[in-house]
């Protein structure tokens, strides 16, 4: 049966090798066309310095509002993970808001203000920003009762790529009526990290930490995504591979050759 | 007749079967005349000594311990990584000391507590081992020495304590005494009310001493006393023989070295066949992180090794420790492919609920059985230098790769096959090439190129092939451009890989801050950068790297060959194995040798791979700017010892010289002597190698 085979495929050699160049090069076209979007997670500010704790800041209320500004450098964010303290209860139905807007540039100056007395890496970061001048690119919800108390679920933005460049983030929430007198928190820590900084209703959020002013920070993981071409490099090199041995098939064409005599056809 | 006939098949078996019989006898007589000489007389319950025992005097001071050099290198690299990972995120670096440590004289020492323990046994006793225990949170160690007819013996015996046992046990090696005295270094104060001392000499039989001995044994037979019918089945059918010495030897490897991680990056071609081993979802337990992150505790002897096999399992254990649950993209990348036959061992150990140990043992033997079946092919198929190429095959060196979790075995064979593919088309410039051969040589380079691209440009000798391999000129120039295109595409991956899947993207993808993370100052960039801009200092240092290397291996005493981390072989093998490879390539029995241009061609493509080797290591592994060359070492020229040896002697050759024509025909005419030198020599290196690497340093 194997011999069978081998026969058959040696028999159609000269059909099957030249096919599989074709379907080779099909496939490198193909994964050039059709790329695989992959998500790039991006660990932001999940370590404390030293003697600084992780802690929770709650949302005291439907109208209290949590920021944060950062920075995409050019790529559009396709989502963010923060840590979801729902101090112990189960918070079923009711949902974090997240709506992102859009900052201008730091040049740009508009809808913010800056105070020259911010701490050391924080100067480029309006001091306040008030979020109704400013371009809403995307307003989202998230079920707080399908993550777990301490988890970092996944808050996806948008497919289309419009978050990018310098953005602000808010986080609110919605009980719908849901009864259960307990409040929802988000995880933070001082970490200081470069191009963001988090606010509490539209004021950047500042702490006294022993003798010094420092920042409070938002712990979270930017997503992003990049493409990815699974077969590409294996289509492209088979592609050649095939070609090459199609170059060594004696065709019928060939054949003919032979019987009018030439002898390199053989 | 006819009975005599029938009679045959059972008296081969009758006799096979006693020679396995004899073989297995002398093996445990071995096994007890060696190793359990004195236990079969003096062998005694344990005795356990322990603080509250009268005997036993205890006493702890402070004091300070030089850390090794390689652990200086391993803080200095920590520190260099730390700097780029904060200079990559915008952050500033602080160099920190760990406050463990201490600067005295350009050296490192560490903080340590020294306990001194003086036992005094009731009676004088032959101990072959001796076990302490005491519960620990970081590295310890102990020396020890013993009372030998009234006097101290040296503190000789050492032995490190690993807290995830919370024991260390050393050999003493049989020797009679009533005392023994411990210095016991900690990093912290050790817990004294725990601490436990256990001398003993128990009669034990080992397996894989046993197995290492009923290995030479039979491969004596095979060489010395197999008979005609068994060397002639060996001169005919070479590559069966190659497949059970390479199993045999490779299976040792496995079983005597168990899961400590001595293989180069061991470790990191873990974590890629052990994740290759899942589908999209990835679950981690405890074992296998510590095993990708190279902290699994190592044994040093059968009875530590009990110990640490038993903390695998725990940690193997999902309701132990609940397994990290991970994700990755159902297309593993090309280069990540190599790990398949390490990954379906460890998906068999899974699946089978096998004990870690024997999971990894599974892999491994995924492993070395790819490199067996593709050196196989390439014996079967090689045309007169099938036994040049079942000895590079046999190489220590490959085997050991071969043995351990590593893609260097698939990176190997698949390289010999492809060769050998190649060399069969030189040597036959009149015969059009098959395109069933044309294939699997192309196949073979890439499979065997995926991992280490640069050694495509052996597969651009069939660009000298002859205009009579084809069918017409057009498809010979197609042929041959194709084949360019491919090796040139490969190297392009190089600089310009297709994008990854995964979180490293923008760091992998970024020619600035690439460069071997393993040591200091590197950038792929930079590099780059400096050669171009100072092109003759560069050639002077390739040059000289390359040429320093081969009179190293050759005229100055560097050994070749070694089992990695476990050690090396004196450098006497080195020129055993060179006159063995010159020996083999001499008598090969091929009808028409390579010369002319392809001899020369062939010299000048092992020279350009060589200095794209070292390039390579330059450009990645080396500091930008430093006048050596360093991380390349001389397995990564394994690839090149065929083409070098099928044409080191040229057409005419060695035959000029005086009876090499006349032996030539005495080995052709005998019954597989040829063969039998080759598999001997190399037999006998590979099992002196694992005798004292292996065996001695880990299995008595």
């Amino acid at each position: 049966m194997l011999g069978n085979l081998k026969k058959t495929i040696h028999k159609y050699a000269y059909f099957i090798l030249p096919i599989c160049t074709l379907l080779c090069l099909a496939g490198f076209i193909g994964s050039y066309l059709f790329p695989n979007e992959v998500l790039d997670t991006y660990e932001v500010n999940m370590k404390e310095d030293e003697k600084d704790e992780e802690f929770v800041w709650s949302l005291t209320g439907a109208e209290d509002e949590i920021g944060y500004v950062m920075e995409t450098d050019g790529r559009a964010l396709k989502g963010f993970q923060i840590g979801i303290c729902k101090n112990g209860g189960a918070l079923t139905g009711t949902e974090l808001v997240y709506r992102v807007y859009k900052l201008p540039e730091a040049s740009e100056k508009e809808g913010e203000t800056n105070s020259p007395e911010e701490p050391e890496g924080m100067k480029e970061m309006p001091q306040e920003i008030q979020r109704e001048a400013l371009p809403l690119l995307l307003e989202k919800s998230y079920d707080l009762g399908a993550c777990l108390d301490g988890q970092y679920p996944y808050l996806p933005f948008d497919d289309e790529g419009i978050c990018k460049g310098r953005l602000y983030i808010t986080f609110t929430y919605r009980s719908n009526g849901n009864e259960e007198g307990t409040l929802p928190g988000i995880y933070a820590n001082h970490h200081q990290v470069e191009n963001a900084a988090s606010y509490r209703d539209g004021r950047i959020a500042l702490e006294m930490t022993g003798e010094k002013e420092t920042p409070v920070m938002i712990k979270c993981y930017y997503i992003y995504s990049h493409d990815t071409y699974p077969l590409l490099y294996d289509c492209r090199v088979l592609t050649f591979v095939f070609l090459a041995a199609s170059m060594t098939v004696c065709y019928p064409g060939l054949k003919k050759g032979k019987k009018e005599g030439m002898a390199d056809a053989v | 007749m006819q009975s005599e006939m029938k009679n045959k098949p059972v008296k081969a078996l009758a006799k096979y079967a006693a020679v396995f019989l004899i073989i297995m006898l002398l093996s445990v007589t071995g096994e007890i005349l060696i190793f359990n000489r004195i236990a079969l007389f003096h062998s005694y319950e344990p005795v356990e000594c322990t603080p509250d025992t009268a005997k036993m005097s205890v006493q702890t001071t402070d004091s300070l311990a030089q850390l090794t050099g390689e652990e200086q290198q391993a803080i200095l690299v920590e520190q260099e990584n730390k700097r780029l990972l904060a200079e990559y995120n915008g952050e500033e670096y602080v160099e920190k000391l760990d406050e463990s440590l201490v600067e005295q004289d350009g050296n490192l020492y560490r903080k340590v507590k020294e306990t001194k323990i003086q036992i005094e046994l009731d009676d004088s006793y032959y101990i072959n081992k001796l076990k302490l225990e005491i519960p620990l949170e970081k590295n310890g160690g102990f020396s020890a020495g013993i009372y030998e007819k009234g006097h101290l013996s040296p503190l000789d015996y050492y032995c490190s304590i690993n807290p995830k046992l919370d024991a260390g046990i050393v050999n003493i090696g049989g020797r009679k005494t009533n005392g023994v005295v411990i210095s016991l270094l900690t990093e912290e104060e050790p817990d004294l009310s725990a601490l436990k001392v256990t001398v003993s000499n128990d009669f034990r039989l080992n397996g894989v001493r046993i197995g290492f001995f009923a290995v030479c044994f039979f491969t004596v037979y095979m060489i010395f006393a197999g008979g005609k019918d068994l060397w002639g089945l060996m001169k005919k059918r070479p590559e069966w023989f190659f497949a059970v010495f390479a199993l045999l030897f490779g299976g040792l490897l496995i079983e005597g070295i168990g899961t400590n991680q001595v293989s180069y990056d061991e470790y990191s071609h873990a974590k890629s066949a052990y994740k290759l081993s899942f589908g999209a979802t990835i679950e981690t337990t405890e074992a296998a992180m510590q095993m990708v992150g190279n902290t699994l505790p190592y044994f040093n002897n059968p009875e530590e090794r009990e110990l640490v096999e038993s903390y695998e399992d725990r940690m193997n254990d999902p309701d132990v420790i609940p397994p990290d649950i991970g994700h990755q993209s159902r297309f593993p990348r090309a280069e990540t492919r190599v790990y398949y036959p390490m990954a379906a061992g460890f998906y068999l150990g899974r699946i089978l609920h096998t004990g870690f140990a024997d999971m990894v043992a599974l892999a491994k033997l995924g492993n070395l059985l790819f490199y067996i079946f593709v050196v196989f092919w390439a014996v079967k198929m090689a045309r007169g230098y099938g036994m040049v190429v079942a000895g590079i095959g046999l190489l220590p060196n490959n085997i050991f790769i071969a043995s351990a979790l590593s893609y260097d075995a698939l990176v190997t064979s698949c390289l010999l096959l492809g060769y050998v593919l190649l060399l069969n088309e030189i040597l036959t410039p009149d015969e059009k090439i098959r395109p069933k051969n044309a294939l699997l040589m192309l196949l073979s380079f890439v499979a065997g190129c995926l991992s280490k691209p640069v050694y495509i440009i052996m597969a651009l000798m069939v660009l000298f092939l002859p205009r009579s391999k084809f069918h017409n000129r057009i498809m010979g120039t197609v042929f041959k451009i194709s084949v360019t295109l491919v090796a040139g595409l490969m190297l392009y991956n190089i600089f310009f890989p297709t994008p990854v899947a995964g979180g490293d993207y923008q760091l992998v993808s970024n020619l600035a801050f690439s460069g071997d993370r393993r040591s200091v100052g590197t950038s792929t960039m930079g590099q780059i950068s400096y050669i171009l801009g100072n092109p003759l200092t560069y050639t002077g240092i390739l040059l000289s790297e390359m040429f320093g290397m081969l009179l190293g291996y050759t005229l100055k005493g560097v050994p070749y060959v070694g089992y990695a981390y476990l050690g090396t072989a004196p450098f006497a093998l080195n020129w055993i194995l060179i006159l063995l490879g010159i020996f083999a390539a001499l008598y090969a029995p091929v009808r028409k040798k390579i010369g002319g241009a392809f001899e020369g061609l062939s010299h000048l493509m092992n020279f350009g791979v060589a200095a794209v080797v070292f390039t390579s290591m330059y450009i990645s592994f080396t500091a930008v700017g430093n006048d050596r060359i360093l991380g390349v070492q001389g397995r990564y020229f394994i690839p090149l010892f065929l083409p070098f040896l099928s044409c080191l002697f040229g057409k005419k050759g060695m035959d000029r010289l005086k009876g090499a024509g006349v032996f030539r025909e005495k080995l052709e005419r005998s019954s597989g002597l040829y063969e039998r030198i080759i598999f001997g020599v190399l037999g006998a290196v590979n099992l002196f190698m694992t005798w004292k690497l292996v065996i001695l340093s880990v299995n008595v």
